[in-house]
C-alpha cells in the first residue's frame, strides 16, 4: 500500500482553473494516473495553460485506490478512486455520463497538450458539425521532454477498414488517446453498447465503437505528445516507413504504398477504397480551419 | 549529461504583441546552461516593460537604437560566449524542452556543426501546425512543402541543393550551430543583406552539412504582420541574389557543378515517390546529409539514412 507523497510543492504550482460560467465550454479531460506525481502535474500544467476565452477544463483524475496521487489543494481536479478493473470501466463511463462536458479527451499522466489544443479543437467543433470526433498530429515525448515526430500524415489518416485490420494485426500503429477529442453527445450515443475489454487499451475498445458511427477526421495540428507506448519497439522508431503498410495481399501493399508516398492520382485508389476522411487543415489567411480531400 | 552553454539572441522593436511569449518558450524550458540575451532597437509600444519583467534571467539585455535587425544581431552575438549559438525572433517561439534536444544532438554527434528541427508554424493564436499554409491562389510556398510524406525529405538540405534553389526556406528559428562554426564562418551577419540568414547559411555551408533532426525544436508563427511577408518582393529578390552568387561560386569551384544540378532533377521525382533503388540516386548525386533520429527505448540520438 503506497500513497505518493508531495515531497516538492513548489514544484506543483499549477495555474488556478476559475469555475466555469454561462457559456463557457466545457472539456472534460480524463488523466489516468500512472503512479509519478512529477508526471502528473506536468500533465496538469498543459491542461491549466490552455489559454482561450471561455474554454474552461473540467479534470478527472483515475488512479488505483492503493495509489493516491498527491494534488495541490488549489487545483480543481475531481480524484476517482477505483479498485479494479472491472471497477475502473463503470467508474469511467458513469464519470463521463455525469459530465456536463461538450468535448472529451483522455490521456495518461505524463502526456501534454500543446498550447492552443483545446482552442482549436472548440473551433473545430464548432465550425464543422460533421466532425464528431478528431485527432491530431502524433509527437512523442522524450525522457528528457522534447517531442520528437516521426512518419507522414498518410500515416495517421485512419478510417473503420484501417482501424479493424490494425487491431488485429497489431501493427504498432495506434490512435493517440490525448490527441484524439469527442463530442460528448458521440459517447452518449454509444455508451450502452460499449464493452471495455482491455484497462490499458480501453481507448481501442472505445475508438471501435466510435468508428462504427463516425467517421474520425484527422487535423494537420500538434495536439499533445504522447509518451512512447509499449507496442512500439526501438526498432520500430528507426524505421518509420516500414511500419504502417499493414496490407496482406501484395496489391493491397501496392496501393497502400502509392497513398503514403503520395504518388499522384495513383495514391487516391487506395485514399478511395478505405474511405478516408477529409483532413482539417488550417487557412492562415483567414484563421480557420477548413476540410481538405487531400 | 553535459550542458554545453547555449547562447540566444532575441532581437526586438515593437513587438509587445508576441514577445512575452517567445521570451517565455525560452526560459521555462529551465535549461541550466542558458545564455539569453536581448537587444531592442528602443521599441516604443510596451516591449521594453515586458522584457523588463525577465530582466533578472536575461545575460544581456541592450536597448538603443540600431541600424536594423542584422545590426542588432551582431550586437548581441558579439556579447555571446556559449558553445551553441542561435537566435529567435519575436513572434516565434521554441517547443517544450527543445533546447535539451539541442544539447544532446551536440553532445552525441560530434560531426554536427550545424542542425534544424523538424519544421513546424504556429497560428496567431499559438497553436502549433504540421504545414504552412497552401492555398492553390495564393501560392506562398511550393506545393511540394505540404505533401506531407515528403516533409522530411524536402527538409534535408546540401550546398548543391540550396544553391540549386531546390527548397523553400531553413527554417531560423529551428536552427543551432557549434561556435567553431560561426567563427569560421566569419563570425558576423552581413548587414547588407535583407535575407541576411540565407546568406548567413551560404557560408556555413561552405563549412558543413546542415543535418535535420526529428525533433520539435522551434517554429515560425504566421499571423500575416512579419518583416519578411511585409517586404516579400524585396525580400524574394535578395534571396535569389543570395543563391545566385553562391552558386555561381560552386561553379567556379567544380566543373561538376552544371552536371549533377541537371541530373539530380531529373531523379528527383524517384528521390520523393521512394522508387526502389533508384531513390538513392538524387541524395547521393546532390550528397545529402542522414536524418538525425531520436531512439526513445535508449533515449539516444543517432543518424539514419532512412
Amino acid at each position: 500500500m503506497k500513497t505518493e507523497k508531495n515531497t516538492n510543492p513548489q514544484n506543483f504550482s499549477v495555474p488556478q482553473a476559475t469555475a466555469p460560467g454561462d457559456g463557457d465550454t466545457l472539456f472534460f479531460a480524463g488523466i489516468m494516473y500512472t503512479g509519478n506525481n512529477q508526471l502528473l502535474h506536468n500533465t496538469l500544467n498543459s491542461v491549466f495553460r490552455q489559454k482561450a476565452p471561455g474554454i474552461k477544463p473540467e479534470v478527472y483524475i483515475f488512479h488505483a485506490a492503493q495509489h493516491v496521487p498527491a494534488i495541490d489543494a488549489v487545483i480543481k481536479v475531481r480524484l476517482v478512486s477505483f479498485q479494479n478493473e472491472g471497477d475502473f470501466f463503470s467508474k469511467y463511463t458513469d464519470t463521463v455520463n455525469q459530465s456536463a462536458a461538450q468535448y472529451c479527451v483522455t490521456l495518461r499522466s505524463g502526456e501534454e497538450f500543446f498550447d492552443g489544443a483545446f482552442d482549436s479543437v472548440e473551433k473545430i467543433f464548432s465550425k464543422h458539425a460533421q466532425v464528431n470526433w478528431l485527432t491530431g498530429i502524433q509527437t512523442f515525448k522524450a525522457k528528457e521532454g522534447f517531442n520528437i515526430t516521426l512518419g507522414t500524415t498518410a500515416m495517421r489518416r485512419w478510417s473503420y477498414k484501417i482501424y479493424e485490420r490494425n487491431l488485429y494485426k497489431n501493427s504498432g500503429r495506434y490512435i493517440p488517446p490525448a490527441s484524439t477529442f469527442w463530442r460528448k453527445s458521440v459517447w452518449s450515443s454509444i455508451a450502452s453498447e460499449l464493452h471495455f475489454v482491455s484497462p490499458s487499451d480501453f481507448c481501442e475498445d472505445l475508438w471501435l465503437a466510435f468508428f462504427k458511427t463516425q467517421k474520425l477526421y484527422t487535423c494537420k495540428a500538434y495536439f499533445s505528445s504522447s509518451v512512447s507506448h509499449e507496442k512500439l519497439n526501438a526498432q520500430t522508431f528507426k524505421t518509420p516507413n516500414s511500419f504502417y503498410l499493414v496490407e496482406d495481399h501484395w496489391l493491397g501493399k501496392l496501393k497502400e504504398f502509392f497513398f503514403i508516398n503520395n504518388i499522384p492520382y495513383l495514391r487516391l485508389f487506395y485514399r478511395n477504397e478505405i474511405e478516408l476522411s477529409p483532413l482539417i487543415r488550417f487557412d492562415y489567411e483567414t484563421q480557420s480551419y477548413y476540410l481538405s480531400e487531400y | 549529461m553535459h550542458y554545453p552553454k547555449i547562447s540566444i539572441v532575441t532581437i526586438s522593436f515593437n513587438s509587445a504583441q508576441y514577445i512575452e511569449d517567445m521570451i517565455l518558450s525560452i526560459l521555462d524550458q529551465g535549461y541550466p546552461n542558458l545564455e539569453y540575451i536581448i537587444v531592442d532597437g528602443g521599441s516604443t509600444d510596451g516591449t521594453v516593460d515586458i522584457i523588463e519583467k525577465y530582466k533578472h534571467k536575461l545575460t544581456v539585455f541592450i536597448c538603443e537604437p540600431d541600424k536594423g535587425p542584422a545590426d542588432a544581431l551582431n550586437k548581441g552575438f558579439k556579447r555571446a560566449t556559449g558553445e551553441i549559438m542561435g537566435w529567435l525572433n519575436t513572434d516565434d517561439r521554441l517547443h517544450t524542452k527543445s533546447l535539451f534536444a539541442i544539447a544532446g544532438i551536440f553532445n552525441s554527434l560530434p560531426d554536427v556543426s550545424w542542425v534544424m528541427g523538424f519544421p513546424t508554424w504556429f497560428n496567431a493564436q499559438g497553436t502549433c501546425l504540421n504545414e504552412i499554409h497552401y492555398n492553390p491562389a495564393k501560392r506562398y510556398y511550393l506545393p511540394q512543402y505540404i505533401g506531407d510524406n515528403l516533409h522530411l525529405k524536402f527538409a534535408r538540405w546540401s550546398k548543391w541543393r540550396f544553391a540549386m534553389g531546390d527548397f523553400s526556406a531553413i527554417q531560423q528559428e529551428s536552427v543551432f550551430w557549434r561556435r567553431s562554426l560561426w567563427e569560421k564562418a566569419g563570425g558576423h551577419i552581413k548587414e547588407e543583406f535583407l535575407a541576411f540568414d540565407l546568406e548567413l547559411w551560404t557560408r556555413f555551408f561552405e563549412h558543413a552539412q546542415l543535418y535535420t533532426a526529428q525533433v520539435l525544436v522551434g517554429g515560425f508563427r504566421v499571423h500575416g504582420n512579419q518583416l519578411s511577408f511585409n517586404q516579400q518582393q524585396r525580400y524574394k529578390e535578395e534571396s535569389r541574389k543570395v543563391i545566385d552568387t553562391f552558386r555561381n561560386r560552386l561553379f567556379r569551384q567544380t566543373f561538376g557543378y552544371t552536371m549533377r544540378s541537371i541530373l539530380a532533377r531529373a531523379t528527383k521525382p524517384f528521390y520523393y515517390y521512394e522508387t526502389p533503388v533508384l531513390k538513392k540516386i538524387y541524395p547521393a548525386l546532390l550528397d545529402l546529409p542522414p536524418h538525425i533520429v531520436y531512439d526513445l527505448s535508449t533515449n539516444s540520438f543517432s543518424v539514419s539514412e532512412k
